[in-house]
């Protein structure tokens, strides 16, 4: 691995935080019209993993807060109305925030430059994207399906082409950038070796 | 085995994108065909505007979806349409106006029903097999 250039290591975890807030919000709206295809997962385990829980949580609420700020002022979901727009928005940020706290789960000091994590935060990327769909689908047939007549099973089954898409969208965003995030993230500091002293064996 | 890293940075590359394909294939398979018909079937169809109702019937369309029909609706009777596209991977069409009414205005959005049943996906992949009404309406979203 080449060496890191030593400006990198100036990012704060604040810095990297902005960073991931602009990547999921400029991620959702830019790719608002593809269906299940979106950064805002990623960039929420990846804060998980690189930051910790703290940072995942300011991190996920800054990104869903902002971009469903600007979807909902642009008129999406209009459709659904108030209630429903208010009670899906509780599914998606939790949904979300579990999977930031997943990420943090994976580990910061685990988490290296090196194709081992990435591979590392692809798989995790899949448990978190598959608990998001299922509490997201949950929460479209609490609010919206459910009301208009649909069972359960209908929506879950509905659910199947997304979410093989939403998994496709989080192997592919999590690793790539995962390792953006994981070379601009300062290593962790290296503790001095203590002095060797005199002694006798 | 011990590969460089960059063998095994390209190997996990092929890997995320062969995993992201097939995922992607999969999810087409899920996607609702309508079947190429070889005789015309019967749909009818209803659409509740701002003030306007619209209807129309065929009892020999090859148009088979809510979508399609629609547009047969519009070109045979000469009302205007609006929709757009939702992208691929799983492209859908939102109708977004119907006659001038366009999405949001009063608060009122377009949806459909199907036989009295609530059409839960987009009108292109929502199929039809002949003898269905369809209805649209202009509604608030608690008027559905």
């Amino acid at each position: 691995m080449a060496a890191r250039n030593p400006a990198f290591r100036k990012f704060t975890k604040l810095d990297l935080a902005f960073l991931l807030i602009l990547l999921g919000v400029g991620g959702r709206l830019v790719l608002l019209r593809v269906a299940n295809v979106e950064t805002v997962l990623a960039a929420s385990m990846l804060a998980g993993a690189f930051l910790g829980w703290r940072y995942s949580l300011l991190v996920t609420l800054a990104v869903m807060g902002v971009s469903d700020a600007v979807i909902y002022a642009l008129g999406y979901g209009g459709e659904l109305g108030l209630p429903a727009i208010l009670g899906i928005t509780a599914f998606t940020w939790s949904g979300m925030v579990f999977a930031g706290l997943i990420g943090s789960v994976t580990g910061r000091r685990r988490v290296l430059f090196t194709t081992r994590s990435m591979a590392l935060l692809a798989t995790v990327s899949i448990p978190a994207t598959l608990l998001f769909d299922v509490w997201t689908a949950f929460g479209d047939w609490v609010f919206i399906a459910g009301p208009r007549g649909l069972s359960l099973a209908t929506v879950y089954y509905m659910q199947i082409p997304f979410t093989l898409i939403h998994l496709a969208s989080s192997i592919v965003f999590v690793p790539l950038f995962g390792s953006i995030f994981s070379y601009l993230t300062p290593a962790p500091s290296v503790l001095p070796m203590p002095e060797p002293t005199d002694g006798e064996d | 085995m011990l590969l460089p890293e960059r063998v095994k940075a390209a190997v996990f590359a092929g890997l995320i994108v062969l995993s992201a394909v097939g995922l992607i294939l999969a999810a087409q398979t899920f996607r609702p065909q309508p079947p190429a018909l070889t005789a015309g079937i019967p749909v009818s169809m209803q659409i509740e505007g701002a003030g306007w109702v619209i209807t129309y019937s065929s009892n020999d369309t090859r148009n088979n979806t809510v979508h399609l029909f629609l547009l047969e609706a519009a070109h045979t009777l000469h009302f205007g349409l609006v929709w757009s596209n939702w992208s691929a991977p799983y492209s859908a069409v939102f109708i977004e106006g119907i006659n001038g009414s366009i999405n949001g205005e009063g608060g009122r959005w377009w949806v459909f029903w199907v036989n009295g049943t609530y059409g839960s996906t987009a009108a292109d992949l929502t199929v039809l097999h002949g003898g269905e009404a369809i209805l649209w309406r202009f509604t608030t979203p608690e008027g559905g």
